[in-house]
């Protein structure tokens, strides 16, 4: 097998559900561009764990308890602009999506999305495109 | 118990002081004994007597000036001194002249008895006032407080009086008020529509009294007199009757006239008379006349029945505003159903899509781990079931969705049978136990133009009243199945009044309909059916009934508002024991981007963005709203109908070079500052017109969507520039 020129996509995760914390891991090792950076829980640690380990993406949860989670975005964007963040969520919300990439995400990946479609989201963020959900493609900006 | 009294004895003998002690011994006297005026005078500043016994002759200062002495003393001014005196004619005038009753003598020697009973008076008279004293001193304490009483009470009464002086004066204005209105009352009376009458008891005839007013045009006031049959002929005929009756009984049995009524006067206008008349006897008891007043109340009674028909108006506005606030309570229990639907919805769909994710991701990691073929096939059904899932948390996503806000602006397409795919088992999960659903969605039939959030909820709520209606038919023979179906209708048939309903012409609406065809989408159930008075108001927005539990289900009205709301239409066929069966009839969408129409209907654009992140953003949002992106070949490109522009490319002659290749084009410039919309704007061919808009060089999402769409929704053209 020929070796990747590349490094691997180092992912982060930052969401409270601990079943799918557990199970992104080894899912995304299936594909040997993925590495894994972890999973931190809630905000407070976030920051500090994505300077320290800096990350390819972070794939942030939209919907953590008493957490402004877009203004996190602006926040990780500043401090950490090689990382970048991807939001992952459970909603087909336009204003979600548009408030995402205001903020400065580089996606809108929802949680229903088909996992091939979610790893080569991933993979073109890496590559520096902005990504949205197929789901929110499919209801949003309709002319 | 008796108060000691002390008693001084003054003399300069002591064997007369002895005598005298002798004399006045008794157990409730204390006697003090002073040989000189000096002893005397000490004894009365020292302690008080009831009586002091003085010899007048003493050397040194004498019986008289002590007295003098004792008596100058505001303290004992009034303690009786008994002199006792040699010769009685010589002091007698002296003893005038200290004038005083307390003052006595005796003439030595002295008789013991008289002298024990002087003492006795006077030792009675010093308790007495002593005792006087006490009572002076409770009396005094008493008025004292009295005083204080009275000065309250005084103060009370200056209140009080100040509160009837305002009361006075408030009284005052009252009266003046008050006395103002007789006057006019009096001047009303004055001026009219009063008039006093007669009747003569014998005679049967009826006179007005001469010089007062009467109602205007009234018969005979000039006093000439009428008889009964004339009188009750001017009665409007509607009274006529209660009136000879009250006259009857008047004359009869002396009753008193008081009543209402219509007289028609000789010029041939009605007036309403108020009538109240008394008999008169005579000295035998017999009636002799009748005499009233009457007074023209015809002002009054059209007010009345004005006020009666502005309440009676106002019952009926008031009736109308209840059943407006009832309609749009229940618009609001409606939407207030809706919602809680939806949030449960949305609630379910969330937690399902979080706990789905880790599923299917160790799905797909144990598909990868090498396990063997028995192995594989669970595998397979697990991930079945997982999809079947997602699916159910995509429908309960489209049920979650508020129709009023969130599906306004979209119109689909909506692929019915991926559709019904979602929300079947949505479906499925709120119909009671023991009844089915069943779809059929023919594969090829085209999309429907109406999001799929507005049709889920829609046909839920046609679902869940068929249900509703089956459970409570109790019909056991017949399986109860609610069908759904979907297939193409002749849209001329189908849509005639879609004009009518202005609904084609919804802002935003930019799906392409075929002018042909229509989907129609039944939903049947073989239930009771409706009786046709039912299904006559069942679409009534608070129509609700026993037979068929319509109202328990989100409202066939809202269903009618979506489906009309897309350009669609509602149709019921039912009737007892047939079944009931909704179609919803809705516009065909050709999605422009499944299948792109063969003149490029697609709009295509180029970006040259000098900021990458928004040129990123920008190729991820197009498809979603049909605009396909191209290479920029410079300003003449043939394949490009927008150009989305910034930075050092955005000059005036580059983009009026490109509008200049077809009156289609349109230009999306993206730079920062008011110098730079000036530098782009304004010359070279450029207007800032529809064909151009100009915004900051990062706009946020939002204002680039609508700026975005608002440019080729103004470019209907927009197909013709690439022909």
């Amino acid at each position: 097998m020929e070796p990747n020129p590349k490094p691997a996509i180092s992912v982060l995760l930052m969401d409270d559900n601990v079943i799918l914390a557990e199970s992104m891991p080894r899912f995304l090792r299936r594909d040997p561009c993925f590495s894994w950076a972890g999973w931190v829980e809630d905000a407070t640690t976030l920051i500090e764990r994505v300077s320290e380990r800096s990350p390819s993406i972070v794939l942030m949860d939209v919907d953590i308890p008493g957490v402004d989670t877009f203004e996190l975005v602006r926040e990780l964007s500043k401090h950490c602009p090689r990382s970048k963040v991807v939001m992952f969520s459970g909603h087909v919300r336009q204003d979600y999506a548009e408030a995402a990439i205001d903020a400065g995400a580089h996606g809108y990946l929802h949680k229903d999305d088909d996992l091939p479609s979610l790893l080569a989201n991933l993979k073109r963020v890496d590559a520096g495109e902005i990504v949205l959900s197929p789901l929110v493609r499919q209801t949003l900006w309709r002319r | 118990m008796i108060e000691c009294a002390n008693i001084l004895l003054v003399d300069d003998q002591p064997v007369n002081l002895d005598a005298l002690e002798a004399v006045l011994e008794a157990p409730h006297y204390r006697i003090v004994r002073a040989q000189t005026a000096e002893q005397a005078l000490l004894a009365v500043l020292r302690e008080e007597f009831a009586a002091i016994v003085l010899d007048i002759k003493m050397p040194g200062t004498d019986g008289l000036e002590l007295a003098a002495m004792i008596k100058g003393r505001k303290r004992t001014q009034h303690v009786p001194i008994l002199f006792l005196t040699a010769h009685m004619l010589d002091e007698t005038d002296i003893l005038k002249g200290y004038g005083t009753g307390a003052v006595d003598y005796l003439t030595k020697p002295v008789t013991p008895q008289i002298l024990r009973s002087k003492i006795a008076v006077f030792v009675d008279l010093f308790r007495k006032t002593r005792a006087l004293g006490r009572v002076n001193a409770v009396l005094k304490e008493e008025i004292s407080g009295r005083e204080r009483a009275q000065d309250e009470l005084r103060q009370a009464n200056d209140a009080l009086e100040s509160r009837v002086r305002e009361r006075t004066a408030d009284l005052t204005v009252l009266n003046e008020a008050l006395r103002q209105s007789q006057q006019q009352l009096a001047a009303a009376v004055a001026a009219g529509n009063i008039a006093t009458y007669r009747w003569d008891a014998v005679a049967r005839t009826r006179h007005y009294e001469k010089g007062t007013a009467g109602p205007s045009g009234l018969p005979d006031v000039s006093g000439t007199g009428h008889d009964a049959g004339d009188f009750l002929r001017t009665i409007d005929p509607l009274d006529r009757d209660s009136v000879e009756t009250a006259l009857r009984r008047c004359f009869e049995s002396g009753a008193d006239i008081d009543l209402e009524y219509r007289m028609v006067l000789p010029g041939g206008s009605t007036r309403w008379l108020l009538d109240r008349g008394r008999a008169i006897r005579d000295e035998a008891g017999a009636i002799v006349r009748i005499t009233g007043a009457i007074a023209d109340i015809t002002e009054r009674k059209l007010a009345e029945r004005a006020l009666r028909e502005h309440s009676e108006r106002l019952d009926v506005a008031v009736a109308e505003r209840t059943a407006a606030l009832k309609r749009s309570h229940e618009r609001l229990r409606q939407a207030e159903r809706l919602a809680s639907v939806g949030t449960l919805a949305a609630g379910l769909g969330h937690d399902m899509s979080n706990l789905l994710l880790p599923i299917r991701a160790r799905i797909e990691a144990l598909a990868d781990s090498g396990i063997g073929d028995a192995a594989m096939e669970d595998v397979a059904a697990i991930r079945e079931a997982a999809s079947y899932l997602q699916r159910l948390s995509a429908g309960l996503r489209l049920l979650a969705v508020d129709p009023e806000i969130a599906a306004d602006a979209d119109l689909g397409p909506t692929e019915l049978a991926s559709w019904w795919n979602e929300v079947e088992g949505v479906y499925r999960a709120v119909l009671p136990r023991g009844v089915r659903l069943e779809g059929a969605c023919p594969q090829g039939v085209p999309p429907a133009a109406i999001s799929a959030s507005r049709l889920t909820q829609a046909v839920f709520n046609l679902v869940q009243n068929a249900g509703e209606a089956l459970a409570s038919s109790g019909d056991r023979a017949v399986q109860g199945t609610i069908f759904m179906r979907a297939r193409v209708v002749d849209a001329a048939d189908a849509l005639r009044d879609r004009k009518d309903r202005g609904a084609g012409s919804r802002p935003g609406y930019h799906a392409v309909r075929e002018p042909r065809r229509a989907l129609a989408v039944t939903v049947s159930d073989n239930g009771p059916g409706m009786t046709p008075e039912v299904a006559s108001r069942c679409f009534d927005p608070y129509f609700s009934t026993k037979v068929r539990e319509v109202s328990t289900g989100l409202g066939l009205a809202m269903v009618r508002a979506w489906i009309e709301g897309a350009g669609g239409s509602v149709s019921l066929q039912t009737a007892p024991g047939q079944g009931t069966h909704f179609t919803l009839v809705l516009p065909v969408a050709t999605d422009a981007l499944r299948e792109p129409a063969p003149c490029g209907s697609i709009p295509r654009a180029a970006v040259t963005l000098d900021d990458p992140r928004t040129a990123a953003f920008i190729c991820a949002f197009a498809p979603a709203s049909s605009i396909s992106i191209s290479e920029w070949e410079g300003e003449n490109t043939p394949n490009a109908d927008l150009w989305i522009v910034g930075g050092a490319a955005a000059t005036q002659e580059r983009i009026a070079a490109f509008l200049a290749h077809g009156p289609a084009r349109r230009a999306m410039v993206l730079v920062d500052g008011r110098g730079g919309k000036q530098a782009v704007i304004g010359g070279a061919g450029v207007s800032d017109d529809s064909r151009v808009r100009v915004l900051g060089r990062r706009p946020p999402v939002a204002e680039l969507r609508t700026a975005l769409l608002d440019l080729l929704r103004d470019a209907p053209a927009v197909s013709a520039s690439a022909t």
